[in-house]
């Protein structure tokens, strides 16, 4: 992966198959450091399954026989020092917590995070997103997303609209700006 | 900035055109969006779809994602399904192909062959 939006777009999209109804992105960036933690209330593991996750040759699905998506970010975050961790409870839910170090040499830019949350709130399996980042700028506003609002808004007017779908894709891109 | 007060007129506006609309179901157009479609580019490939059927007054055509399908090697791919629910799949789908799928099988109800996962896989076993 090229960038951390990626990353968070790929790791996130766990929740969907995971009989989630809400996952939670949340990213603080620092001079030093980015601090992310994806939080969903699906299914969760056990922990058997806890334990294999992070081994690329362990995945549940049946298209192939490879799980890359928490490996890799795993393996980004470690190679700056950062870390990534995860806790889950079968039934209640699973939380992936990464830090990366930004002073590291390999260490990956942010990315379009814009473009991964309008990937990620325009899911079409009804999955809840609440996505908060803190900005490093202490003058730039925090930005935050929260669908259950969205959808309140919408009354019924499905996410998949075309004319929705772009104005909250150029929504997300001027809250970030 | 744009506001979420913003969103209530939009919401007005869509919600008339989805009464106007005719019971017809049009194209749905579906992009690869697992660790496979990602790294391989898919998620700017999802935005340009989004873009191009809202820039085009596209109604009736929606655009979503969907997992793997098993395809890794020749992503990103993208599944088009007409109105009597048949599919076509298209292979190593990037932003400039959007537009070429959108002109020519969306708009004008022809298959870009050349851009079929039957094509783009036949090509790579030629190579080898």
């Amino acid at each position: 992966m090229v960038d951390l939006s990626l990353h968070i777009l790929d790791v996130a999209s766990n929740a969907f198959k995971a009989n989630a109804t809400l996952v939670k992105i949340d990213i603080e960036e620092k001079e030093e450091y980015i601090h992310i933690t994806i939080e969903d209330n699906g299914c969760g593991m056990n922990e058997e399954e806890l334990k294999k996750v992070t081994n690329p040759f362990f995945t549940s699905r049946t298209t192939r026989k490879v799980g890359l998506g928490i490996p890799l970010f795993k393996q980004t975050c470690e190679q700056t020092g950062g870390s990534l961790t995860i806790t889950s409870e079968v039934n209640v839910g699973t939380c992936i917590d990464a830090w990366m170090n930004m002073h590291s040499i390999d260490a990956i830019p942010l990315g379009d995070i814009g473009e991964s949350i309008f990937v990620l709130v325009t899911n079409p399996y009804d999955v809840d997103v609440v996505a908060t980042i803190r900005f490093k700028e202490q003058e730039k506003v925090q930005f935050k997303l929260d669908t259950r609002e969205i959808k309140i808004i919408l009354d019924g007017v499905p996410f998949s609209e075309p004319t929705i779908m772009v104005w909250l894709k150029e929504y997300i891109k001027s809250n970030l700006s | 900035m744009k506001t979420l007060e913003e969103l209530k007129k939009i919401r007005e506006e869509a919600a008339n055109k989805i009464n106007l609309r005719t019971a017809k179901n049009g194209y749905r157009i579906v992009v690869g969006m697992a660790t496979c479609g990602i790294t391989a580019g898919a998620r700017p490939v999802l935005a340009a779809f989004v873009d191009q059927v809202a820039a085009k007054h596209l109604d009736n055509v929606t655009v979503t994602q969907v997992g793997c399908i098993g395809e890794c090697a020749v992503e990103p791919i993208v599944e088009v399904y007409d109105t009597e629910g048949n599919r076509t799949i298209y292979a190593e789908v990037h932003e400039p192909d959007v537009e070429t799928i959108i002109n020519e099988h969306i708009m004008g109800g022809k298959v870009v062959i050349e851009k079929t996962i039957e094509v783009i896989k036949s090509k790579k076993e030629e190579v080898l």
